[in-house]
């Protein structure tokens, strides 16, 4: 699949974008807020869902603002680990939920001297009613508690409501890095990322590089590059520009992320070196909604220069399915099937492109 | 305050093991192990490791430790110290695995015993950490810091086990590490609080005392013998001891927050207020300091100052149980019924074995006429009242007859 990919964006860096419909002015044309909401939303499980709020900074020290944000971005991550369970945080905090017994998480935290202490307060439903308050005091920064103690307080927040952890999720998202610092970055680029605005591209590429920096070999910054990466070149196409280049950047922090970021071993290790035998190299598992939206679309692209539009179709419908506010592969949905001489469905998709993005079809 | 007492302690007690414990390797120096000696540029960079280490900069510790290691794949201090580095990070199955590598090295490497040992007990894991650590005393009997180990290791067995013969084990433990190292003022000061929890208050005070010997100008050392000579009914040993800490450090909030307590239980109200207002002007975080505060406001009937603290310390703890029954009590003082009542509401929540607010609560019911809530409040008073209040438990089962 990944070979695919490669393959599908060569074709595309040269050859021109068929993008007529696309206006310069498409990046104020679409609510990415919204529209990234509704993805993330759509990625969910079904189950109870959780709202995590902002932690409240109450000791007010320099450097401690991040964890305003980048404490509920861990008690996201860990909790929708999961996989049984909604978790609503970051962009998606202020969306309304429909169902009446969702729960609220929300909290502060006071550096003491060396210290770190944080509250955290369950309640549920409208009427915020009381179910739990959970504290927990560990050594900050460089101290790997910072992890493990917020970790077990989410286990008995999941046990709580029946929600057992995915093991090895959970496992994978708690010792993702044991370097408070590289969270720091992390949670300061996904910030940065969660603005969805082009402005902000810049300063969440220089987090997550730092995250690296600070810890190569923890998955959070190689995930937060492709996270980025593939926002940045789904930004580009629908605003009609070529965004392969940054696909192909999101492909290979996905490499880098599969071949350098492991857990540590325990020890040094120093085996005898064994004799490499030539051996296919693994592809990596493209979890990103947006990259897997991106092959079925480029996959449309290069049925539609070779005029077999039926398959184009199949591909950009699959792109829509992935992404459903993919305006473009709408817009390509209904010259396909204009083509294919299927107006009701060239319409309607038509229509369905306008109201992503109104400047797509002006 | 006992456990305040403890963090201070521990933290102490880890700089003290760093520097006694860590290995500075001399380049050519002779090996007792049968291990390969570590080469020149291998120490160097184990020794730097130490150097930044006690600069506090564990991050580039670690990267000189490691390199040692790289350079001499048997280096055995250099795991030992890179061992020391992990558990500092918070990293114990790291920290583990380093120790475990030291003592496959050389089994006869004692250190490292009695640091696996720390390991496990931080884990949790107190018979593994009692068996390691007796292991490693078996190979050096006169490690200070495996006796004092094995000693942590038995005082938490004193908590989980009914057996008092681990008390008398901890306190061998620790009297041997004193007899190898008689400087090691944190052994004294454990030794004390071991002697305290059994009553035994004359040893206490020796081992007070000892520690304050190495240490005259602790000033934990003589806020902990003031709190000792408080328990002993010694009121004014305590004055002078918690006047002598302050002479020592005037900022220093615990000895304002003492010299309050003992104002507050000689009934001085104004003197005890003012300690306690230097304290939350010196830690303005300090809870506790809030809360006596707010305690003393109420005692004195400065009933809007007593909520305003109080108010204080439960916006800083929120989980702070008598923080939050003192704010319902005093706006109960001031007739404000309803505010009272949602205040205990509040910390049955956050505690729901609080005796004083359930029994409160279920008088507020009754008053109200929600007789079943009443009953229901009188019956969880009389649960979680464990022994306690039997006067109150006498008049809630009174009350639960009459319906």
């Amino acid at each position: 699949m990944f070979r695919g990919i490669t393959r599908v964006l060569l074709i595309l860096s040269i050859a021109l974008l068929i993008s007529n419909g696309a206006n310069a002015q498409g990046r104020s044309c679409i609510n990415w807020q919204r529209l990234m909401s509704d993805l993330e939303i759509s990625q969910m499980p079904q189950g109870r869902a959780v709202q995590i709020l902002e932690f409240q900074n109450f000791t007010k020290k320099d450097g401690d603002e991040w964890m305003t944000h980048g404490i509920p971005l861990y008690l996201s991550d860990l909790i929708s680990a999961s996989g049984s369970v909604r978790p609503y945080s970051g962009p998606t905090a202020s969306s309304p939920l429909s169902t009446p017994n969702f729960l609220t998480i929300s909290g502060l935290f006071q550096n003491l001297d060396g210290k770190l202490r944080i509250f955290i307060r369950v309640t549920e439903g409208n009427a915020g009613i009381f179910v739990q308050q959970f504290e927990a005091t560990f050594p900050y920064p460089d101290n790997k508690e910072f992890f493990t103690k917020q970790a077990s307080i989410v286990e008995e927040i999941l046990k709580k409501i029946g929600a057992s952890p995915d093991g090895a999720k959970f496992s994978a998202v708690r010792d993702a890095t044991c370097s408070t610092r590289a969270y720091e970055s992390y949670s300061k680029g996904m910030r940065a990322l969660h603005s969805y605005s082009s402005g902000n591209f810049a300063a969440a590429k220089l987090w997550f590089e730092d995250t690296k920096r600070i810890d190569y070999r923890s998955p959070l910054g190689y995930q937060g590059l492709v996270k980025l990466y593939s926002f940045e070149g789904f930004y580009q196409r629908q605003n009609g520009k070529n965004g392969a280049t940054l696909f192909q950047n999101a492909g290979n922090e996905l490499t880098a992320m599969q071949r350098l970021a492991k857990p540590a071993p325990l020890l040094m290790t120093f085996k005898k070196p064994k004799v490499l035998k030539k051996e296919k190299p693994s592809e990596p598992k493209i979890g990103d909604p947006l990259m897997q939206n991106e092959i079925a679309f480029q996959e449309g692209m290069a049925f539609v220069q070779s005029g077999d539009w039926a398959t184009a179709r199949e591909a950009f419908r699959r792109a829509v399915a992935i992404v459903p506010d993919d305006a473009m592969s709408w817009y390509y949905i209904s010259i396909s099937s204009s083509n294919l001489g299927d107006n009701r469905a060239s319409a309607d998709a038509y229509q369905r492109a306008a109201a992503i993005n109104p400047c797509l079809t002006k | 305050m006992i456990a305040q007492f403890g963090e201070r302690m521990m933290k102490k007690i880890f700089l003290l093991m760093i520097t006694s414990f860590l290995f500075f390797a001399p380049a050519n120096s002779g090996a007792k192990k049968k291990i390969t000696m570590p080469t020149a540029r291998a120490a160097y960079h184990n020794n730097q490791g130490i150097s930044f280490l006690n600069a506090g900069n564990t991050d580039r510790a670690e990267i000189e430790f490691k390199t040692a290691i790289e350079l001499s794949r048997e280096y055995v201090e250099a795991y030992n110290n890179l061992g020391i580095i992990y558990k500092m990070k918070g990293d114990l199955a790291r920290s583990e695995a380093q120790f475990k590598k030291a003592i496959e090295l050389d089994k006869n490497y004692a250190a490292a015993y009695s640091h696996l040992g720390a390991v496990y007990l931080a884990q949790g894991r107190v018979d593994d950490a009692i068996a390691i650590i007796k292991k490693g005393l078996k190979k050096d009997g006169t490690l200070a810091d495996g006796h004092y180990q094995l000693g942590l290791a038995y005082v938490e067995k004193t908590k989980t086990s009914k057996d008092k013969d681990y008390i008398q084990l901890a306190e061998d433990s620790l009297k041997k590490a004193t007899e190898l190292n008689p400087s090691l003022t944190h052994v004294h000061n454990l030794l004390a609080q071991i002697y305290e929890k059994s009553g035994d208050y004359e040893k206490a005070q020796i081992r007070r005392r000892l520690g304050l010997a190495d240490q005259p100008t602790s000033v934990d050392g003589w806020l902990q013998l003031g709190r000792l000579y408080l328990k002993k009914n010694e009121p004014y040993q305590a004055q002078n001891c918690f006047l002598k800490a302050l002479e020592l450090d005037p900022s220093s909030p615990d000895a304002h927050m003492e010299l309050g307590h003992f104002y507050a239980f000689e009934g001085k109200h104004l003197e005890a207020a003012n300690e306690f207002k230097s304290v939350t002007t010196l830690r303005p975080t300090d809870e506790k300091a809030w809360f006596s505060l707010g305690t003393v406001y109420m005692s004195s009937g400065k009933n809007s100052d007593a909520v305003a603290a109080l108010r204080k310390a439960k916006e800083i703890n929120p989980n702070y149980s008598d923080a939050s029954f003192n704010l319902g009590l005093t706006l109960y003082r001031m007739g404000k019924t309803l505010e009272a009542e949602r205040e205990w509401e509040y910390t049955i929540n956050i505690d729901p074995k609080h005796p004083r607010a359930l029994y409160n609560l279920a008088n507020i019911y009754e008053l109200k006429g929600e007789k079943g809530k009443a009953a229901s409040m009188y019956k969880s008073f009389i649960d979680a009242a464990g022994g306690n209040f039997p006067a109150e438990v006498e008049i809630a089962k009174k009350k639960i007859r009459g319906g």
